[in-house]
C-alpha cells in the first residue's frame, strides 16, 4: 500500500479509524505511549496496525543529548517496532533527558560540532539497536540560542550524511519557529536536502496567550494554518509524494473533521504526483 | 565537559524553575510550560479518581507542587507518580482526608492492571470438571494484571462511590478495614471489595500456595466466612490464570 496522507491516532477514534474507507490512509503514534507490556493498548493498536499501515513516532529517546541514548528506552522502542513492524520510525532534533532527569518536552541546543558530534553518534547508536533508519524531525524553537555554528538545514543534511538517516521535516514547526526566530520559511523548505526527507508533518499552532503573534505556540490544537498549507505544497513540489501526517493532540474534534482536513493534504499530494510515489 | 553538556547543565536548573539568565527571557517560559505540563497531565491520567474527589483546580495545585518536588526520571509518562501516593499521605493540609492516599493507591493498581502482560484467563471449564480432592494438588497462580491490597480505612468503597458518582449524597460507608482485588477480565480493568477471606486466600495463591491450602487458611483464619462463596467471587472476578499441578512450576 502507498502512505498517502495519514492522522495522528487517538484511542477515542479507534472504530472510525478502523472502518475508514480512504485510500492511502495511515496512523502515527507516540511510541512512548505503547511502552507497556500488555492490556487493551496494546490489543487496540494490534487491530489498528492489522488493518492499516503504521508510524512510530519517538518524543523520548533525546538524542540531542550529550549523554547515549538509554538502552532500557531504547530496547522498548525495539520491541515495539518488532511487534507492529511500522512503515516509518521516527525521532526528534532535541534532548528531554539530563543527568537523571526528564522533560516531557522537545529542548533546543546550540548546533555546533560537538552537538554534531553527539548526535551523529546518538542516532548511529540507535538505528544500529532498532536495525533500520530512523526519520529525525525538526523541532519547534522558542529561543534564539547563542553559539550555532550551523543553520538548521545545513546541520540536517550533516546528520543525514553522518548516521544515514532520513528526515521528518514538520513543516508547522518551520512556520512556529520562523515566526519565533525571524528567519524566512520558504527559504528554509528550499535549503532542505529533499532526498533525505522521508515524511512530513503538518499541525496547528497558536499564538502565545502572553506575547501574542511574535511568539507562536507549536499546540496541536487547532487546524492546520493557511501559511503551513502552503508551504507544504512547497516543499512537495520539491520532494514529489511524500507520506504526509496530520497531527492533533489537543481540543480533538470528531474523526470525520480529521478525515476532511487530512484529505486536503491527499489532494495535494496528487496534485504533486509526478514523481514516484514511496512504497512500504 | 562538552560544549553540549555544559549548555544541558546550564538549561536544567532553569528549566526546573531556577532563576537564571536564560530563564529570565520571556519565550523561555514556554519550555518550563511544556515540562510542568506533560508531567500534570500525566498524574491526572494517573490519578482519575483523587482528581475527581478533589475538584480540578484543587488537584491541579496539588500535582503542580508535587511535580516541582518529584521531577519525571522515565521518558514514559505512564511511569510517572507513583510516589505521589505516599507524598499526599503526608501533606498538612490534607489531614481530613486520611483514606486519601489510599484511593491514590488503587488509581495506580488500576494503571499497572491495565498495562500489565497478556495471559490466558483461567478456563471455567476446566473449574467444574475439577474433582474436590484435586483443590488441594492445583495451584492457582493470579493474572500478571491482577492487584490485591488491604486497607485499614474503607478507602475501596469510597473509591467505588466516587466512580459511581455517590460521594454527595451523603455517602457514609462502614469505617472498617477493606481489601480491594483489581482485575482485567476480557480487556477491561475491573475493582471489586472483598473481605479478609478472599484477601487471603488470593495472598496465598500469590504465593504459591494450592487453592485447598489457602481456602483452609482462609477458613481457620475466619470462621465467619463463606469460603465457596468467597471462591466463587474470585473465580468470576478473573483474578486466576489457570489451574496447575503443584508440582509444575
Amino acid at each position: 500500500m502507498t502512505l498517502t496522507a495519514g492522522i495522528g491516532f487517538k484511542p477515542e477514534h479507534f472504530a472510525e479509524a478502523m472502518s475508514a474507507p480512504a485510500e492511502g490512509l495511515w496512523f502515527e503514534v507516540h511510541a512512548e505511549n505503547y511502552m507497556v507490556e500488555g492490556g487493551p493498548r496494546i490489543a487496540m493498536l494490534q487491530s489498528l496496525r492489522g488493518r492499516r499501515p503504521l508510524s512510530l513516532h519517538g518524543v523520548g529517546l533525546s538524542l540531542a543529548s550529550s549523554e547515549l541514548p538509554d538502552r532500557a528506552h531504547l530496547a522498548a522502542l525495539k520491541r515495539l517496532c518488532d511487534r507492529f513492524e511500522p512503515a516509518l520510525v521516527s525521532e526528534h532534533l532535541a534532548w528531554s533527558r539530563f543527568g537523571g532527569l526528564c522533560f516531557p518536552d522537545l529542548l533546543p541546543f546550540p548546533r555546533d560540532m560537538d552537538a554534531l558530534r553527539c548526535i551523529i553518534r546518538n542516532i548511529s547508536i540507535a538505528q544500529d539497536v532498532l536495525g533500520r533508519q530512523l526519520l529525525i524531525e525538526n523541532p519547534s524553537h522558542y529561543l534564539a540560542l547563542a553559539g550555532h555554528e550551523w543553520c538548521e538545514t545545513e546541520f540536517l543534511a550533516e546528520l543525514v550524511l553522518g548516521s544515514g538517516c532520513g528526515l521528518l521535516i514538520d513543516v508547522n514547526n518551520v512556520v512556529v519557529s520562523a515566526n519565533n526566530l525571524g528567519f524566512d520559511a520558504a527559504d528554509y523548505i528550499d535549503a532542505l536536502p529533499a532526498q533525505a526527507i522521508g515524511e512530513i508533518h503538518i499541525a496547528g499552532h497558536r499564538p502565545d496567550p502572553r506575547l501574542g503573534h511574535r511568539l507562536l505556540i507549536d499546540s496541536h490544537d487547532t487546524p492546520v494554518a493557511e501559511a503551513v498549507w502552503r508551504l507544504l505544497d512547497r516543499l512537495l513540489a520539491r520532494t514529489g509524494p511524500l507520506p504526509v501526517l496530520l497531527e492533533r493532540d489537543g481540543e480533538v474534534p470528531p474523526f470525520d473533521c480529521l478525515l476532511a482536513e487530512r484529505d486536503r493534504a491527499a489532494v495535494l499530494l496528487a496534485n504533486n504526483s509526478t514523481e514516484e510515489p514511496v512504497h512500504v | 565537559m562538552s560544549s553540549l553538556a555544559a549548555f544541558q547543565r546550564e538549561f536544567v536548573p532553569a528549566a526546573v524553575g531556577g532563576r537564571t539568565p536564560l530563564s529570565r527571557r520571556p519565550a523561555f517560559a514556554v519550555y518550563r510550560n511544556t515540562s510542568l505540563q506533560g508531567a500534570l497531565s500525566a498524574l491526572a491520567a494517573t490519578y482519575p479518581t483523587v482528581e475527581q474527589m478533589l475538584g480540578g483546580e484543587a488537584f491541579a495545585a496539588l500535582a503542580l507542587r508535587f511535580v516541582r518536588a518529584v521531577r519525571p526520571t522515565s521518558p514514559v509518562l505512564t511511569d510517572y507518580g507513583e510516589g505521589f501516593i505516599d507524598w499526599l499521605a503526608l501533606q498538612p493540609a490534607l489531614a481530613n482526608l486520611p483514606y486519601l492516599a489510599d484511593v491514590a493507591r488503587i488509581d495506580w493498581m488500576c494503571l499497572e492492571a491495565h498495562r500489565a502482560a497478556d495471559a490466558p484467563l483461567l478456563d471455567l471449564g476446566a473449574v467444574s470438571d475439577a474433582s474436590p480432592e484435586s483443590w488441594m494438588t492445583r495451584r492457582g497462580p493470579l493474572h500478571p494484571a491482577t492487584r490485591i491490597s488491604w486497607f485499614r480505612q474503607p478507602a475501596p468503597s469510597i473509591w467505588l462511590a466516587a466512580r459511581d458518582g455517590l460521594l454527595d449524597g451523603g455517602f457514609a460507608p462502614d469505617w472498617s478495614a477493606e481489601g480491594v482485588l483489581v482485575t482485567r477480565p476480557a480487556g477491561a480493568v475491573r475493582v471489586v471489595r472483598i473481605d479478609a477471606a478472599a484477601h487471603r486466600m488470593l495472598g496465598g495463591l500469590r504465593l504459591g500456595e494450592t487453592i485447598g491450602q489457602a481456602a483452609c487458611a482462609a477458613a481457620a483464619l475466619y470462621p465467619q466466612a463463606d469460603i465457596g462463596h468467597c471462591f466463587a467471587g474470585i473465580l468470576a472476578s478473573g483474578a486466576i490464570a489457570g489451574l496447575i499441578r503443584k508440582d509444575l512450576p
